[in-house]
């Protein structure tokens, strides 16, 4: 038997070991440990949570594939993480195809459909700043090439380490930084009007 | 330190800057207004960004747990139609070709009683394994055929064998007519299956699908060469006007007029001749660049195509669009 990474949770490595030999619910469990996290940088990523529902499918069904082949090297959140990565970076978005629904629940186009079946409770003006802000963050996001979101992402929302982000993309830490200058600087151009309200 | 530098360092994050840079760092932007405006935009971009991110709902992560646990049972129970048949080959995924090349077709044989109401691929449980096949004990469960069998190389003293057939498994197909897969398969279907009724239920198929806009582009030129490839070389009358039903949609589209334009001037069958040019409705084309042909066409059939209907039909079209 190879040696199984030292850190890694024991009820982590018990549970992978049971879903290797075919427990759904231990996957299961599995997945409840660590989906959140991959739906929030999925939906950080992505503009629509159908987009980001897609990847967290995608992901998790990728590491239910490769588990077998899982031997334990390496701790199993940063094996899921990697695939996560890779999954959000080779991403297609299905805008063309279906209408789009924010994760905050909120139509784009929810003004031009008065058919939505929603309650017609008014907006405050804090409500609706808050949402044109939170649309603007989202089209400068998107504006980024994927790397750079993918690196500001996780770094920004996540938290994650430079080194962390090097090891789960598989490239250089030089990189990373290189991605995180590039999205920073872009973010504040395309951000800059907003910036200056938030000064005065 | 260069502004640049420090340009560069204000976007990394604080404990990944070595100690001594980082002091320099600080001294620098402590006597540089340049770079103390940069790094208060800096902050207030963080800011603004830590307010408005998005964080999913509880709702969303329910609803796709639920979507991932039922795809992991079914797939669970059944695994999927390509990992069964790579399983039933020996096929498995990075390992060299046995000493046996293998064709491979897969007949897509279940169009009848696929629904296309969800969004999933579905199987409908076989459990064929090779191994354990005995072609004297008849079971339900076997439901791959072998067909067409063909060997290709054979020595008799060593025991190798190279062959190639058909594997032909049936598969239920289940998911939404606007998903890309879904599409590739009808339009598979309807440029390779041998079986006219599959090519006619495929052309059937994606002619009575709502064309909203909403098919992807890829997905949509596909669809749209096949039913060109079809209209014009299918041999079943049937499939061919089946096909250019399913394309009026598409119309006016330079290709496809260009492809009932050729059925229009070349097609034997007076029917389908018929429908060609029923098919085209001249309003549609105002300022299209495929209007010059369509007009050239109806001046040609209006004095040389061999029946009659034709004929007054292509005149009275010109004559409606006479000033």
């Amino acid at each position: 038997m190879k040696p199984v990474k030292q850190s890694m949770a024991t009820a982590d490595i018990e549970l992978i070991r049971q879903a290797q030999a075919g427990d759904l619910l231990a996957f299961e469990q599995l997945v409840h440990r660590y989906d959140r996290r991959v739906l929030t940088i999925a939906a950080s990523y992505v503009q629509s949570s159908d987009d980001a529902k897609d990847i967290y499918q995608e992901v998790f069904l990728r590491v239910y594939r490769a588990l077998p082949k899982f031997e334990m090297r390496s701790e199993f959140s940063t094996w899921l993480f990697r695939i996560a990565t890779n999954v959000c970076l080779s991403h297609r978005s299905r805008a063309r195809r279906h209408r789009h629904v924010p994760l905050d629940g909120d139509s784009e186009d929810e003004s031009d459909n008065p058919h939505q079946g929603r309650s017609a409770e008014p907006r405050t003006e804090p409500d609706v700043g808050r949402r044109e802000i939170a649309s603007r963050v989202r089209e400068a996001l998107t504006a980024l090439s994927p790397r750079q979101r993918l690196v500001f992402t996780m770094r920004h929302y996540e938290g994650y380490k430079l080194r962390e982000i090097a090891e789960l993309m598989d490239v250089a830490e030089g990189s990373v930084k290189k991605y995180l200058f590039e999205a920073t600087i872009r973010l504040r151009d395309q951000l800059g009007d907003l910036l200056d309200e938030v000064a005065s | 330190m260069k502004h640049d530098d420090v340009k560069h360092y204000l976007t990394l994050p604080i404990e990944d800057i070595d100690a001594t840079v980082r002091l320099e760092m600080e001294n620098h932007v402590a006597s540089c207004p340049s770079c103390r405006s940069e790094a208060s935009a800096l902050q207030r971009l963080h800011e603004l960004l830590h307010t408005s991110g998005v964080t999913p709902s509880e709702a969303d992560l329910s609803e796709a747990r639920a979507v991932l646990f039922h795809t992991l049972r079914r797939q669970s129970a059944s695994p999927s139609w390509t990992v069964r048949l790579r399983d039933v080959l020996g096929l498995a995924e990075g390992r060299a070709l046995r000493p046996i090349a293998i064709g491979l077709v897969l007949a897509v044989a279940a169009f009848v009683g696929g629904s296309f109401a969800g969004r999933s691929l579905d199987v409908a449980p076989a459990g064929f394994q090779l191994a354990a096949y005995d072609p004297y004990q008849k079971s339900e469960e076997s439901t791959l055929q072998i067909m067409n069998l063909r060997v290709l190389r054979q020595d008799e003293a060593s025991g190798e064998i190279e062959f190639e057939f058909e594997a032909v498994m049936p598969a239920h197909i289940r998911g939404n007519m606007h998903e890309p897969r879904i599409q590739a398969i009808l339009a598979h279907a309807l440029v390779s299956s041998q079986n006219p009724g599959t090519r006619l239920r495929a052309a059937n198929v994606i002619g009575s699908q709502k064309d909203d806009g909403t098919l992807d582009r890829r997905s949509r030129s596909l669809v749209k060469e096949s039913l060109i490839s079809a209209l014009l070389y299918d041999k079943n009358r049937g499939v061919r006007m089946e096909a250019l039903k399913a394309l009026q949609p598409f119309l006016p589209d330079s290709g496809v007029t260009s492809a009932i334009l050729e059925v229009l001037k070349r097609e034997e069958n007076v029917a389908m001749r018929i429908a060609a040019i029923n098919s085209l409705d001249i309003t549609k084309f105002d300022s299209q660049p495929a209007r010059k042909r369509l007009m050239d066409a109806l001046r040609d059939r209006s004095v040389s195509d061999a029946n009659n209907y034709i004929r007054i039909r292509a005149a009275a079209a010109l004559e409606e669009e006479q000033p």
